[in-house]
């Protein structure tokens, strides 16, 4: 019995979920659930190394560090549609920058579990107010890939340039979001192998919002890959 | 200034009430906000169609199946089985797991992808990858709501929300190129055969001629790469 009482506080912290943020109950118990359970995926990420970019925003790859990152900006997570389309999450400074709102599409659509991630983590940038919520930078105009191509919204078709969707600092959304990505496909230790691959696929793909060419090129340097 | 501070805010200000793209389609309130039911929708991704039957599979086989169904339903691409029981697939596995990934919904990017992404990496002859070849062929998935529906939205659609979804509908053949990718750094690193070489090319050079603009530019990117 004595033993039982020093065990048992023990036991429910370990217990305990790893995230602080509050759910809102506008929120479909399915999207919560969900949410929940990808957050405490995210508490798991493990990995000996990190590139110095990471370390500069996140620390090290430890789930419990990217957990307090996560709650020291999100206070409460509810439901919204974002404006509708392809959202999956957003934050609204003017409903509260310490809130991010999150999408029916969030469960509806069949993304990969670290895509799903890598969007909430780009929104949770969003709320730091202190950076002017890392607001996006305007696509250059003109605005093309490699191969000459101009770089499209694959929803409206439209052109990206003069859009406001892109980043010309490795630390804004799209940046740290890649940085963070490109980090768990090099070094995480308990990611499977698909979670890898899919943090390479998607971080790849982000990396082709990042304008600046000098940020990109520190952000290549930093991942080794220039 | 109204003017100027509504688009300063515009990438991450949205409109509360959403729009009705489907004319007269039923919308409910939550909280007072509009929200946009779609009916006709394909069934959740996240529900996997029935395996085939595990009767005609081995013990093992059917095992595999069967974990694979359990993961794809829990969304929980994590999940250690992945890598410790969803390997040193027999061929009957893996033609089970062709059958299961023609019978998922189109819409479900990610069970589908996750199918290639288990053969990729047991690739062992050159006639498996004919079924690569075939998905990187496959037509584009149009919207991640109903692939063969071209949802574009109303102009002033967020396009910041756009980063990803274009990967996603891609999903299944970018998976396929990194596994010819990961196949190729082995055929270097343990010398096997040419016919599974020449085969890997062969399927890449189906992805340039993919009818998904991302896959060509990917597989054009690949084999860039392998021929410098």
């Amino acid at each position: 019995m004595n033993a039982l009482r020093l065990v048992l506080p023990l036991i429910l912290l370990m217990a305990a979920p790893a995230f602080a943020v509050n759910f809102d109950k506008s929120l479909p118990k399915d999207v919560a659930a969900q949410m929940k359970a990808d957050l405490e995926f995210v508490a798991t990420l493990q990995g000996e190394q990190v590139s110095p970019l990471h370390q500069q925003i996140f620390g090290a790859m430890e789930g419990q560090g990217y957990a307090k990152w996560f709650d020291s900006r999100i206070k409460l997570i509810g439901f919204n549609p974002c404006g509708g389309g392809n959202a999956v999450a957003c934050v609204i400074p003017f409903m509260g920058s310490d809130k991010m709102w999150v999408t029916n599409n969030y469960i509806k659509f069949s993304h990969p579990q670290i895509s799903r991630l890598m969007v909430v983590y780009h929104e949770a940038r969003h709320s730091e107010v202190k950076n002017g919520n890392w607001s996006h930078a305007t696509c250059p105009v003109p605005f093309r890939d490699e191969s000459g191509n101009d770089m499209k919204s694959i929803w409206t078709g439209a052109k990206l340039a003069g859009e406001a969707a892109c980043d010309r600092t490795p630390f804004g959304s799209y940046g740290s979001s890649t940085i963070l990505l490109k980090n768990v496909s090099k070094f995480c230790s308990s990611c499977t192998e698909k979670v890898k691959m899919d943090a390479g696929i998607y971080s790849d793909d982000q990396l082709g919002r990042i304008t600046d060419r000098k940020a990109k090129e520190q952000m290549l340097n930093d991942f080794g890959t220039n | 200034m109204a003017l100027a501070g509504a688009a300063a805010l515009a990438f991450l200000t949205f409109k509360l009430t959403g729009s009705n793209r489907n004319g007269g389609a039923p919308s409910s309130t939550h909280d007072g906000l509009q929200i946009e039911l779609i009916p006709n929708a394909q069934p959740s991704p996240a529900v996997p169609a029935a395996p085939p039957s595990p009767l005609s599979l081995d013990p093992k086989s059917a095992s595999q199946l069967q974990v694979l169904s359990e993961i794809l339903a829990s969304r929980n691409d994590n999940d250690p089985r992945m890598d410790s029981e969803l390997r040193s697939l027999s061929p009957t596995a893996k033609a089970a797991l062709r059958e299961k990934y023609r019978a998922l919904a189109p819409e479900d990017r990610n069970g589908r992808g996750t199918i290639i992404f288990l053969l990729g990496r047991e690739i062992s002859g050159p006639e498996e990858l004919s079924f690569f070849s075939d998905v990187l062929n496959e037509m584009p998935c149009l919207s991640l709501s109903d692939c063969s529906v071209d949802a574009r939205s109303a102009p002033g659609e967020d396009s910041h929300h756009d980063s990803g979804v274009e990967v996603t509908l891609a999903y299944p053949q970018l998976v396929a190129l990194k596994s010819i990718e990961n196949l190729l750094g082995r055929i270097r690193a343990e010398g096997l055969t040419p016919a599974l070489r020449d085969a890997a090319l062969k399927a890449i050079e189906a992805g340039k001629a993919s009818p998904v603009p991302l896959v060509r530019k990917r597989a054009a990117e690949l084999e860039k790469k392998i021929t410098s």
